[in-house]
């Protein structure tokens, strides 16, 4: 009998839950396209640095990159538009080892690498954030006081 | 002289007097509501270009003299006018200044003295003015410390927020990351009571619909410039909004909070009841801010009904990658309902596309009133439309759907002012503000192009405020009579893209066009390296002007 008390309290709750939330504006699943941010998919790995692009080749994304080299070959790793800009830029040069986490890509038929932190001598930098936005100098001082003690 | 002549003498001065000087009234300056928003380098902690937004009023006489004014700036990172960061919002005053309106043509500068040092060079600003009409411009800060694009409109008062309305704002979080929200709210007279509902969509936190506004929401009653301000909106939207009346049912809108910020637009929804059938075949425009997760589009729909189009077109580019041309269909809802109340002109529309790169799939809609032109507060053509917000995850945007009523080829021609903002290459950006005539199927003008040092053009070394000239023959598409839209690519098989002039430099631009009428087009730039977006409205008159 509690049993089924229960049962019945929780099928209650949901019913009055999903009667009482907002009829809200109705969104469609968009397919995950190039541009997408799974955090799920993301992987980190080392490499080094062979190439740091403050503006982009022609054909790349808008914003910086890194081009690394790693032991299954050469990837264009995407900085956004403010990766090598203002405070707590990336600082690095080729040459140097870094680890990197985001998630990989295929933009235009080319792999590239969607990064998310950048670490680099001990230095961790925030380059987007968990849904895969650029972080602006400015939203990355902001973090940086926010997450004071703690990791990104 | 007999004592019935001497009246006649009297009453005769008397018309006299009255009809020089308007039956004895003071002519009144006509007063010009402005927006913009854009990036700035202005802040005085440096380490620029910050997101910025202004919204003003300023009385300008038929001399081109200001006479006086208020505004409100923000960047949200230290860089707020002073006042706003008190109880009761204040705004920055604007001092008298001879000649501060100087035009040739409709083309000219502005000049904006104000009582705050920390804003363009020492508290004076310069603004770049394209005017469209006599009752508006579009307008690009034009003095190398910040770049922006926006309008200036005549402003009809007294006027106050009362009745209903919908609304969009574009800008930063508390975090300093790219947020946009919009929705529709009903208030009576000077907020004796207001309700309404919201969408948003935050870089951070992602997106939620359906907010309903708290209890308590406070409305001032505008000042003498159209100015007051709302309070008390509750959590995800700033604290402060400053709002400057444009006309009956227009409001620019400014987030005055110090550590966010953020511009929009309130349009009135009339006393229509919205549904389904309000929605017609018609043209988007969208764009997150200039220091958001940049990208900007545009589209068409065909013929919906019944909550579904079966066709239209899209372009997008963000970040450089660009769809192109993309088909289009979906589904809408108008007058949505939360928590079982129906919200009047709260609506959605999903984009269904086979190109899954194209990533606007979701669209918060929120309806205007049709006799307001979105683009033109002070035109009464245009058919209003819709306020949009850009509900998919990670790329906050904002912009209008305006109904598409002519796409006829013949009538894309004469005399157009346009306007573009443009995101260049990388932490970056220019705007443009010019006019053109389009001949024979050439755009051909000029206008002025503000790119502050270091924006763009960096291997220059120097802020670019000048005039730019630019060319192209847009191409209608093989099915334009249908979609009204028109290319200038280097990919088109005879070579056609716009091409700007500055410094006798060219650049080529990868272009489309959207026709809404022949009075009213959007044009998209999609490069790897660049996007813009803009308005194309075709001109009035220009006569009576300063």
């Amino acid at each position: 009998m509690k049993r089924s008390f229960t049962a019945l309290s929780i099928c209650a709750l949901v019913y009055f839950a999903l009667i009482l939330s907002p009829l809200r504006a109705e969104t469609v699943a968009k397919p995950a396209g190039s541009l997408s941010y799974d955090i799920s998919k993301e992987v980190t790995f080392n490499a080094t640095v062979s190439g740091v692009l403050a503006k982009p080749n022609r054909g790349m994304l808008m914003g910086s990159h890194l081009l690394l080299s790693t032991g299954g070959g050469s990837i264009d790793a995407s900085l956004g538009s403010f990766g090598l800009q203002g405070k707590r830029a990336v600082s690095v040069v080729a040459g140097q080892q870094v680890e990197v986490t985001g998630v990989l890509k295929s933009i235009k038929n080319k792999p590239v690498f969607l990064t998310r932190i950048v670490k680099v001598n001990g230095e961790s930098y925030a380059i987007r954030n968990q849904r895969g936005v650029p972080l602006s100098p400015e939203a990355r001082e902001r973090l940086s006081r926010k997450t004071a003690g703690g990791g990104l | 002289m007999n004592h019935k002549a001497q009246i006649g003498i009297l009453v005769f001065v008397c018309l006299a007097m009255a009809f020089l000087a308007g039956c004895g009234s003071t002519p009144t300056t006509p007063v010009y509501s402005y927006s913009v928003s854009g990036l700035e380098m202005s802040n005085p902690q440096g380490s620029g270009p910050y997101y910025y937004a202004i919204a003003g009023s300023v009385a300008i006489d038929n001399q081109g003299n200001v006479v006086g004014g208020e505004q409100d700036f923000n960047d949200g990172a230290g860089n707020t006018s002073p006042g706003d960061a008190g109880a009761t919002p204040t705004p920055d005053t604007i001092q008298a200044t001879k000649a501060a309106l100087v035009l040739t043509n409709g083309q000219g500068t502005l000049t904006i003295t104000t009582n705050n040092p920390n804003i363009g060079v020492n508290g004076v600003e310069t603004f770049g003015v394209q005017f469209v009409n006599q009752k508006h411009a579009l307008i690009v800060q034009y003095d190398g410390t910040a770049t922006s694009s926006g309008s200036l409109d005549l402003q009809t008062l007294p006027n106050q927020l009362n009745g209903s309305y919908a609304f969009a704002m574009n800008g930063m979080d508390p975090d300093y990351e790219p947020v946009a929200f919009g929705g529709v709210f009903t208030t009576g007279s000077n907020g004796s009571t207001f309700s309404g509902v919201y969408d948003e969509n935050d870089a951070e936190n992602g997106v939620s619909t359906g907010n309903l506004f708290p209890q308590g929401v406070a409305i001032s009653a505008p000042d003498s410039y159209g100015r007051g301000y709302i309070t008390g909106l509750g959590e995800g939207v700033p604290t402060s909004i400053v709002y400057y009346v444009v006309g009956a049912e227009v409001a620019r809108l400014i987030d005055v909070d110090t550590t966010d910020a953020g511009l929009g637009s309130a349009f009135g929804q009339g006393s229509t009841t919205y549904s389904n059938t309000s929605v017609t075949s018609s043209v988007f425009a969208l764009q997150s801010n200039s220091h958001g997760n940049l990208y900007a589009a545009a589209g068409q729909i065909t013929s919906p009904a019944g909550g579904v189009y079966q066709s239209g077109i899209a372009d997008e580019d963000e970040q450089g990658y660009v769809q192109s041309g993309v088909s289009i269909s979906g589904t809408y809802s108008i007058s949505n309902a939360v928590n079982e109340s129906t919200y009047n002109g709260y609506g959605n529309l999903q984009i269904l596309s086979e190109d899954e790169d194209f990533n606007i799939a979701n669209l918060g809609v929120y309806v205007t009133d049709p006799s307001l032109n979105l683009s033109d507060p002070n035109n009464s053509t245009g058919g209003g439309g819709a306020l949009i917000v850009d509900l998919d995850d990670a790329i906050p945007g904002t912009g209008i759907m305006v109904p598409q009523t002519d796409t006829t080829t013949a009538n894309f021609t004469g005399s157009y002012a346009y306007g573009a903002q443009e995101y260049f290459c990388d932490f970056c950006e220019f705007d443009v503000a010019g006019q053109a005539t389009m001949t024979a199927g050439t755009f051909n003008g000029s206008g002025l192009i503000s790119a502050p040092d270091g924006f763009v053009f960096e291997e220059d070394g120097t802020a670019i405020e000048s005039t730019a000239t630019l060319t192209g023959n847009p191409l209608p598409d093989s099915n334009e009579s249908t979609t009204g839209r028109y290319t200038l690519m280097t990919e088109n098989e005879t070579e056609n893209p716009l091409i700007l002039t500055v410094a006798q430099d060219p650049i080529d631009f990868d272009v489309v066009i959207y026709q809404a009428s022949g009075g009213q087009l959007f044009w998209l730039n999609e490069d790897d390296y660049s996007i813009f977006l803009g308005p194309i409205q075709q001109q009035g008159s220009l006569t009576s002007l300063p």
